[in-house]
């Protein structure tokens, strides 16, 4: 069986607006959301800089104190991304939908907050005794279990835990259970809220942070630009959902586009360098079944939101993965990264960017790469330097998501 | 000073978000909707506020009494003032 899939609805909490209104509209604007972290520990922290949601308020959104008490930040995001993207779609849950819909999520680190939580409690104060809803708050699949449950979908109820490639990974897998006929309607994306002391203070160990910007905090990610040191991390959640084609077309949903192209591999190369090889060749499965799906060629391919960390070495292995995937034509594409301005989410990443390459298709318009002050002879190709564009003709494109481990995954959207 | 009942209702009504007026004495938990999961979260609770232990065999609890009539028990066999 091979159906088509519609992306129908749209959610999002990200540390640049909630809502994909004001999501778009900062991205369009190079509005970054990256600040001095805000905690109790942030004094200890040697970069204490990150894409933190200082805005999202438990308990408006929450206000039954049990069903809070259950869920740990990561998962309230993802509902509250969920809630934004069911109502955007439209969608009318009868039971027969509710049966053949599913829940595909990404996350990293699943419950972090609750899992530092359950270790201050036990090491740092000394009190043998923690809450009893701590292993269902930190649960890598909460998130995908809560959306289950919150909304009666009864199909397959799924979580990838690939590291930045998680809810790229999510979201294609989530198009393969539509496609191949498992599912009819999809809730896919990812979430990720791992800014705790602990968190930040293992990635810090890792040296691959970039520190505070002297003069602009909110300039500390600097994808493509040669002054780059290093990836600023963000928490969040991005939602999609996702419908088979004739039947979203039968109920006149509203169709953001098709997702016609899903890409993943390995790079077996190293834990944690990235691999040009391994990254093109998710691109080129991508590419290959977008032209199967939906005829989509690689020359229609106008916008790529890359993975673009803002490392070093990152930069320069997607930038050598795209002209290897794309050859001269590389040049002409508007290859964005949009985590110089909301940061690296982890698990939501491949959600959030997706969700900003859906909305760059829609509004054929593409935003930029924030904070790109200095061209770096490694990194030639277009990367929208600081300003966004409007009236761009886009027919597809592509977002990037590459992790530590290996995963690659790529997907690729097109007009309907 | 409040009854051991006025402190598990208030108690109750604050940490489940549940509405004072419905948690009578013969209140049954489950249709309150308070589920084993959420008595087990609720127990957490108690224990706090009422500085004793709750051993695992005390949990076949249904009413809002039955709460109270633990907590009253359980004070009494911990020593608790």
């Amino acid at each position: 069986m091979n159906r088509r899939v519609a992306i129908t609805g749209i959610g999002i909490v990200s540390p640049i607006g909630h809502g994909k209104e004001s999501f778009f509209a900062s991205l369009m604007a190079a509005r970054s959301g990256i600040r001095k972290i805000e905690a109790p520990f942030a004094h200890r922290l040697a970069q204490g800089v990150a894409g933190q949601i200082v805005d999202f308020k438990t308990e408006e959104h929450f206000p039954n104190k049990l069903k809070s008490a259950t869920l740990d930040r990561f998962s309230q995001f993802a509902l509250v991304a969920a809630k934004e993207a069911f109502a955007d779609a439209g969608l009318e849950l009868t039971d027969a939908i509710k049966e053949r819909t599913g829940v595909s999520m990404g996350t990293g680190l699943g419950g972090a907050v609750a899992l530092e939580e359950n270790y201050d409690t036990l090491f740092r104060k000394d009190v043998n005794r923690v809450p009893p809803f701590t292993v269902i708050k930190i649960m890598n699949n909460a998130a995908s279990g809560n959306i289950s449950l919150e909304y009666g979908l009864q199909g397959p109820n799924l979580t990838y835990s690939t590291a930045c490639a998680s809810s790229g990974l999510s979201i294609g897998e989530a198009y393969r259970q539509i496609k191949h006929g498992y599912a009819d309607v999809m809730v896919a994306g990812g979430a990720e809220a791992l800014l705790t002391y602990g968190t930040i203070t293992a990635w810090e160990a890792l040296r691959t942070l970039a520190p505070a910007d002297a003069t602009d905090v909110a300039a500390s990610c600097r994808p493509f630009s040669k002054d780059r040191l290093g990836l600023v991390l963000g928490e969040g959640a991005g939602i999609v959902i996702l419908e088979e084609m004739s039947a979203a077309k039968a109920r006149g949903a509203k169709i953001y586009g098709e997702l016609a192209g899903y890409g993943t591999s390995s790079d077996a190369n190293h834990i944690t360098k990235p691999h040009a090889p391994g990254q093109a060749r998710a691109m080129r499965t991508a590419l290959a079944d977008a032209q199967a799906t939906a005829g989509i060629a690689a020359s229609d391919i106008g916008h790529i939101n890359a993975h673009g960390t803002a490392t070093q070495v990152g930069d320069v292995e997607e930038t050598q993965a795209i002209k290897a995937t794309f050859g001269d034509a590389a040049r002409k594409i508007a290859v964005s990264s949009t985590k110089s301005m909301h940061g690296h989410l982890m698990g939501a990443t491949g959600a959030v960017e997706f969700i900003a390459s859906v909305l760059a298709l829609q509004a054929q318009a593409v935003p930029p790469t924030a904070n790109l002050r200095v061209a770096d002879p490694e990194c030639d190709l277009d990367y929208v330097p600081n300003v966004a564009r409007s009236g761009v003709p886009l027919k597809a494109v592509m977002s990037n998501s590459f992790a530590f481990g290996g995963s690659n995954a790529v997907l690729i959207a097109a007009r309907v | 000073m409040s009854t051991t009942l006025e402190r598990v209702q208030a108690l109750l009504a604050d940490k489940l978000s549940l509405e004072t007026a419905k948690l009578g004495p013969e209140a049954v938990l489950t249709e309150l909707g308070v589920d084993s999961l959420a008595v087990v979260e609720f127990i957490f609770h108690v224990e706090d506020e009422f500085k004793i232990s709750v051993p695992d065999a005390q949990m076949n609890l249904k009413t809002v009494q039955d709460i109270a009539s633990m907590v009253d028990k359980l004070k009494a066999e911990q020593n608790v003032a």
